[in-house]
């Protein structure tokens, strides 16, 4: 018995040690192979981009029948195309682009697209937004995925292909967006979106709790002063993460009666929204109001005495200097 | 990679004791962590050499003198400091009485200002994406996440400059060697196959990510114990498990922080005698988890499997010997029934080793020289024989000395990582 | 005689298509990977021009264009970054470079900047 454990698990063993070693060799040859096609599909693409001589319609035909052949190739061709396309402007950035269509790998990306793993699926939604390959209807299914990584390049898309109106698949959003997600839509509104910043009250009765948040926080970050008369009632929300919310776009906004308000509600207010309304005061209330809260705060708060001392310093600092 | 400011900020609290040789080297590669916002605290733990001295002439620290609550114990705080340079505006430095690392920890969680905490050993080199990579799980769950962590890997013999990995090398001296296989098998197979299931019960004190209120609700680190990181982590969850409140704790399958491991036996003794004594005592202050159904893969599981193989199986192999020199002395072995035994049970152990290699070449292959897998290889035959005996024989002595009421850490003796490295 | 140009940048990309482009407008084209491999090339062989990157590895762009300027007043310095901040940039041309291109670049354009600066020099 005992013998023929140990010989199974022997020739496991060594089974795998032989799995180890060539995965090993196989990796190196890939390593090298990816390498030599790197440069031959760089150089290709230098031809076209500064080679005034270079008939690229032709060529392309051509590079694309001789050398094109293996999905490897592909692959790396688009990553390289994706390299150019990152690191260039004008007239070659137009250039390469063009490249991607004539060599037809935008065919292969759609075929990644329709049958691959998700990972792959995730990393030809990215190619796409890069590249700018207007396809919303095929990649519309694919913000309802389940997968976070390919709902997250789907957003990213959207964000980087659409001139307007580029929030309009929240309409069809069934499932709460995670923090990471929100921050992901930030990132690109800010930093990849064109076009006009859309009007962010539009989604403040949106039937996702996280959507509505992100609304209000939006309303923040782009500063929409239009926004503050709709956002008043909000303070009175039943949720307290919205309440938490709306006080931080309110005060963020300037809006001057928010101490005042958040003055009178402090007290029947929950522990993480009074934390909030001492930032909004010490923003932009008085030295007086915030001793005013003070004796309302309950012996066990330790959380929000200290807060509250904190604030009253920072203040002081402030008028003093 | 997502890099957008609006990321939550995070306190890095690093714990000093007698650092002066590398303390101002780590807290600047520290600071150079990829992150668009955070703090890093280091908390001097009353050290006898001139650490805090370093540190202030360094970084021109000050007073500062932001109040602070003492939300969990841990020993008078003499002093926090602030640094007058803007460059380093993002440093604070605690300096307090000595109580050990959980203490000093609980006193840099008290006096921290960000909601997310990264306790990390001061000395250990993180990627740089690394805290990029720890956040992602507190903020794409939907549970509450309490707590997250990564790989960590072996730093010895690999080449460092300013604080970052140049290139990875495999360490020369078998007993660091050993410990690559053993890091291998613990982490590429062991925690991911926890973290599948979410019973994880240990995030490395090396070098992982909490929410500060959680961790402050269940009373911060245990200053009682030596294995404060994992008691830390199951009072964590059994707090949780307690008042019903869905969650889950995070792992990220990527090496994240390289830490030395000790390259001298009697180091390696004391640090896995001290694993033991840890493991044994967060396992009885938390007995009543065990086989409780109320706290689910983690009562039914996770501390069964911890007490099973983590104390016991030391013990059970150490009673096997045992009964095997009696039988030895009294003529009664049957010697084709212990050699076949010996093959079954050694290869099975060299299979486990293999499979992980497998694993670490099929994912990450960070030991970039083919070479070095043949080493591997060679290692995890030899480790049965070299490191094994040897862990067992710490672990069985880590039991005896806790009933005998040993609570001390055992100084760890670094080499001194980046300066070895330069050589 | 060909004029001699260094390229200090750590991309493969960016560092072939400067070759091939800058070759074919005429030039010499000498490539350094990194900062430290930069100062070896300009202690050894003497250069008309030197276009470099600021993020480089070992040595950062600004040590290497500050040793230039202490050891060789002269020779014209082009930052090829993608760093648009403005005080990167001012910084840049207080410690006396001749021209900033910012990434995502233009090739043609680098080239004509390239022509111009060789030509005022």
């Amino acid at each position: 018995m005992n013998l023929l454990f140990a010989c199974i698990f022997f020739v496991a063993s060594l089974l795998f040690t032989i799995a180890i070693i060539l995965l090993r060799l196989f990796k190196n040859r890939r390593e090298n192979a990816k390498k030599i096609y790197q440069d031959q599909i760089g150089d290709f693409i230098n031809e076209c981009l500064f080679n005034e001589e270079f008939d690229i319609e032709a060529e392309a035909e051509r590079f694309r029948a001789e050398w094109l052949k293996t999905n490897l190739r592909r692959k790396i061709a688009i990553r390289q195309i994706l390299i150019f396309n990152e690191n260039l402007k004008g007239e070659s950035e137009k250039q390469v682009k063009r490249l991607f269509y004539l060599l037809r790998l935008d065919q292969f990306v759609f075929e990644i697209l329709k049958k691959s793993a998700w990972h792959q699926q995730s990393r030809a939604l990215y190619v796409m937004s890069e590249l700018k390959v207007l396809k919303p209807a095929l990649v519309a299914p694919f913000l309802h995925s389940k997968i976070h990584g390919v709902r997250e390049q789907a957003i990213y898309y959207f964000l980087k292909t659409s001139d307007s109106d580029p929030l309009r698949f929240f309409e069809n959003l069934t499932v709460e967006l995670t923090l990471w997600e929100q921050l992901y839509i930030q990132d690109s509104l800010q930093n990849v979106y064109q076009g006009k910043i859309p009007d962010f009250s539009q989604w403040l009765e949106h039937p996702l709790l996280s959507v509505r948040l992100f609304a209000i926080r939006m309303i923040r970050e782009f500063s929409q002063f239009e926004n503050i008369a709709t956002l008043i009632p909000m303070l009175n929300h039943r949720d307290p993460l919205v309440r938490k919310e709306t006080i931080k776009t309110l005060c963020r906004l300037n809006f001057e009666k928010l101490p005042s308000i958040l003055l009178a509600q402090f007290q029947k207010e929950e522990e993480n929204v009074k934390l909030e309304i001492i930032n909004a005061i010490r923003s932009l209330g008085t030295l007086a109001m915030l001793q005013d809260l003070r004796s309302n705060i309950k012996e066990d708060e330790n959380r929000i005495a200290l807060k509250l001392l904190k604030a009253e310093k920072k203040l002081k600092l402030l008028t003093t200097e | 990679m997502l890099q957008s400011n609006n990321l939550p900020a995070i306190s890095i609290l690093a714990p000093a004791y007698n650092e002066e040789a590398n303390i101002v080297e780590n807290v600047r590669s520290l600071l150079t962590v990829n992150y668009p916002y955070f703090e890093i605290v280091i908390i001097n733990d009353g050290s006898k050499d001139g650490t805090l001295n370093q540190l202030i002439s360094t970084f021109q620290l000050i007073e500062d003198d932001t109040p602070y609550h003492n939300f969990i114990p841990s020993k008078d705080i003499n002093r926090v400091y602030r640094s007058s340079s803007h460059s380093f505006r993002n440093l604070k430095v605690i300096d307090k009485k000595n109580g050990g690392k959980a203490d000093a920890l609980n006193a840099g969680i008290n006096a921290c200002s960000h909601e997310i905490i990264c306790c990390i050993d001061v000395d250990c080199i993180l990627e740089s994406d690394a805290l990029l990579k720890l956040i992602k799980p507190f903020l794409n769950n939907k549970n509450k996440v309490i707590a997250s962590g990564g790989i960590i890997r072996i730093a010895n013999s690999c080449i460092i400059e300013d604080g970052r990995i140049i290139e990875v090398k495999l360490p020369e001296k078998f007993i660091a060697k050993a410990q690559v296989i053993e890091y291998f098998r613990a982490f590429l197979m062991g925690r991911m196959a926890w973290s599948r299931i979410d019973g994880l019960m240990l995030i490395s004190g090396a070098f992982g990510m909490f929410d500060k209120q959680t961790v402050m609700d269940a009373g911060g680190y245990n200053h009682n114990t030596v294995g404060e990181d994992m008691e830390l982590l199951v009072r964590m969850r059994r707090v949780m498990a307690e008042k019903n409140t869905p969650y889950t704790v995070g792992f990220i399958p990527d090496p994240l922080c390289w830490t030395e491991v000790p390259q001298d036996w009697n180091i390696l003794y004391r640090q896995r005698n001290r694993w033991t004594r840890g493991t044994i005592e967060t396992l009885w202050l938390h007995r009543k988890m065990m086989f409780n159904p109320k706290y689910k893969i983690l009562g039914l599981l996770s501390a069964p499997y911890w007490m099973l193989f983590e104390w016991l199986a030391p013990i059970i192999e150490f009673c096997g010997i045992l009964f095997f020199m009696l039988l030895l002395l009294f003529g009664k072995v049957n010697w084709f029934y212990v050699s076949s035994f010996f093959l079954a049970s050694y290869s099975f152990i060299v299979l486990f080793s293999i499979t992980a290699i497998f694993f670490e070449e099929y994912s990450f292959q960070q030991y970039k020289r083919t070479n070095y897998i043949y080493k591997l290889i060679l290692t995890a035959c030899l480790e049965p024989f070299i490191l094994h005996p040897y862990i067992v024989w710490s672990s069985l002595k880590g039991n005896i000395d806790l009933i005998r009421g040993k609570k001390s850490w055992g100084e760890m003796q670094r080499t001194g990582l980046r300066n070895s490295a330069k050589t | 005689m060909k004029k001699r140009i260094l390229v200090v940048e750590d991309n493969p990309m960016i560092v072939k298509s400067l070759e091939f482009k800058l070759t074919r407008d005429g030039y010499n084209v000498t490539v350094a990977v990194d900062g430290r491999e930069g100062l070896r090339l300009l202690e050894k062989e003497a250069f008309e021009l030197v276009i470099t990157d600021l993020m480089l590895p070992f040595v950062t762009g600004n040590e290497l264009i500050e040793h230039i300027r202490k050891n060789n007043p002269e020779l014209p310095v082009i930052v090829l970054s993608t760093s648009n901040q403005e005080e990167t940039i001012i910084e840049a041309f207080e410690i006396g470079v001749n021209d900033f291109i910012t990434k995502p670049f233009s090739p043609n354009e680098l080239s004509l900047r390239v022509k111009r600066t060789l030509n005022i020099h």
